[in-house]
């Protein structure tokens, strides 16, 4: 009896100590990022976010271009995967006869597998000559990346969005039906207002994604830390500059900003992933 | 509505004004025929007014006034105006179990459908919740026809007219409902009347 519940307590204290590593580890990373950029926040102060000067050589930084190039790629991704996604959900659960819903899933599950280095490819030989034959001056761009950043969280959102309409009760729908409702009646009237924060986490916690986003980002926007009006030209996003000029740094003050951007960026998905859990512990407390 | 259950079947026809409704086109149809579910299932998003006013806004009534006059003339048929007429914007799933079935009923006559069926509507309910449903049927039956399933045979005696048996989905004997209750025709039928099974 005494030899168990000396087992629970150890068996007790050491899950604990698994758990405390999480926090310990999210605390030490924003720690760590926020001494290695702290000259750069001296140097600078805040006005380092709406600067737009990158230059390495003079050692001014301004990270403005790159906090652009992230929320316009992720946004643009959104404006085109969301109708996508949704619109996909929709026929998988509502529409598709089984078999096909299953060939569908399983084909969205291994575009979901495909490793962003991957899709970075598909984007520099097929997307870029595409976009060139379209017009645009270079073929990379803000456009391209946004492009990319959409295939890749197409699957998030047409897979989450289908298991919140997977949710919507059998009798609410009947009901609809009963009232002399056709199909598209009922997922308008009954299963996406039904869904909807749903799909509002859907579309954060893919946000989160697409903002943090690098490899694929990196190979297609054309990085130029430059704010353009036009979407065909080329652009820069945070995660992309901290890969390519991280291990190239040329100074301190260089590498402080670098990490300052880091900083940034890990602020802005924490952002985004904390309003997406808001909005599906909604969903859940509704249920 | 069957068509969309895998695994349920039917046979047989059933004439509506003299057209099998088999044939007709399941959306007009369903337009021409209000249905209660077992369970109270007003939709969540909606105001008590606007589940009311569903079926109005899927045929396209867009004028307010008309909405409204609507809700409240279907609201009162079904014995719910007078507990809700405070508060038509809140929620209807804010009402309580008896009160959900009612405004169900309110939302399937507001289409003024010629036919209203009714899947069980009680058996999710207490007595009380109950009488006061009976008592609406009662009063609707010389508008329109209501069709009502139950397992309840005190309930099928109480509101109807006419009684259909049904076992294993066969239809085993049809007729007045006094008749049937006092002198049934089918061994099966006196059997479950008198509890014998069931």
């Amino acid at each position: 009896m005494n030899v168990e519940r000396t087992g629970d307590r150890l068996f007790r204290m050491a899950i604990a100590g698994f758990a405390g590593v999480i926090l310990v580890a999210v605390l030490a990373l924003a720690w760590q990022l926020a001494r290695e950029s702290a000259s750069t926040w001296k140097a600078f102060g805040p006005s380092f976010l709406w600067t737009s000067t990158w230059d390495p050589v003079a050692d001014v930084f301004g990270a403005l271009p790159f906090l652009y190039g992230t929320v316009v790629s992720s946004l643009l991704a959104l404006l085109i995967a969301v109708p996508l996604g949704v619109g996909a959900a929709v026929f998988l659960t509502e529409l598709a006869p089984k078999r096909v819903a299953d060939l569908l899933m399983f084909a969205i599950e291994l575009l979901a597998a495909v490793p962003s280095v991957i899709l970075g490819l598909m984007g520099i030989f097929i997307l870029v000559p595409f976009m060139r034959a379209l017009g645009s001056p270079y073929g990379v761009g803000m456009l391209t990346a946004g492009l990319i950043l959409s295939f890749m969280i197409l699957p998030y959102i047409t897979t989450i969005t289908r298991e919140v309409l997977l949710t919507v009760p059998r009798p609410l729908k009947e009901a609809m039906y009963a009232l002399g409702a056709t199909r598209w009646e009922v997922v308008r009237g009954v299963s996406l207002p039904f869904a909807r924060s749903g799909i509002v986490g859907a579309v954060f916690l893919s946000l989160g994604r697409a903002l943090g986003e690098t490899m694929a980002v990196t190979m297609v926007i054309g990085n130029t830390p430059r704010i353009s009006a036009s979407l065909f030209d080329p652009g820069y996003s945070m995660a992309a500059v901290i890969a390519n000029e991280l291990a190239e740094a040329a100074s301190d003050a260089h590498l402080s900003a670098l990490v300052a951007i880091g900083l940034t960026l890990m602020a802005v998905t924490i952002v985004v992933n904390g309003a997406a859990r808001l909005m599906l512990s909604r969903l859940g407390r509704r249920r | 509505m069957h068509e969309s259950l895998p695994g349920a079947f039917c046979d047989g026809e059933i004439l509506l004004g003299g057209r099998n409704v088999l044939e007709l086109d399941p959306v007009l149809l369903r337009r021409e025929v209000g249905m209660v579910f077992q369970r109270p299932n007003p939709f969540p998003t909606m105001s008590i007014a606007q589940n009311v006013a569903a079926g109005l806004t899927l045929n396209g009534v867009r004028d307010r006034a008309v909405v409204a006059e609507a809700v409240e003339k279907s609201l009162r048929r079904a014995a719910l105006w007078d507990e809700v007429k405070d508060k038509l914007a809140a929620p209807g799933v804010s009402l309580s179990g008896g009160q959900q079935q009612r405004l169900c009923i309110a939302r399937a006559l507001a289409v003024q459908p010629s036919v209203l069926l009714l899947d069980e509507p009680c058996s999710a309910l207490d007595p009380i919740a109950t009488a006061r449903i009976e008592e609406l049927l009662l009063e609707i039956k010389d508008q329109l026809t209501v069709v009502i399933v139950t397992h309840n045979m005190q309930q099928a005696a109480r509101v109807s007219e006419y009684t259909v048996f049904m076992l294993m989905g066969e239809m085993v004997e049809y007729g007045l409902t006094r008749q049937m209750f006092t002198q049934p025709a089918d061994k099966r039928t006196e059997d479950y009347i008198t509890g014998r099974f069931g």
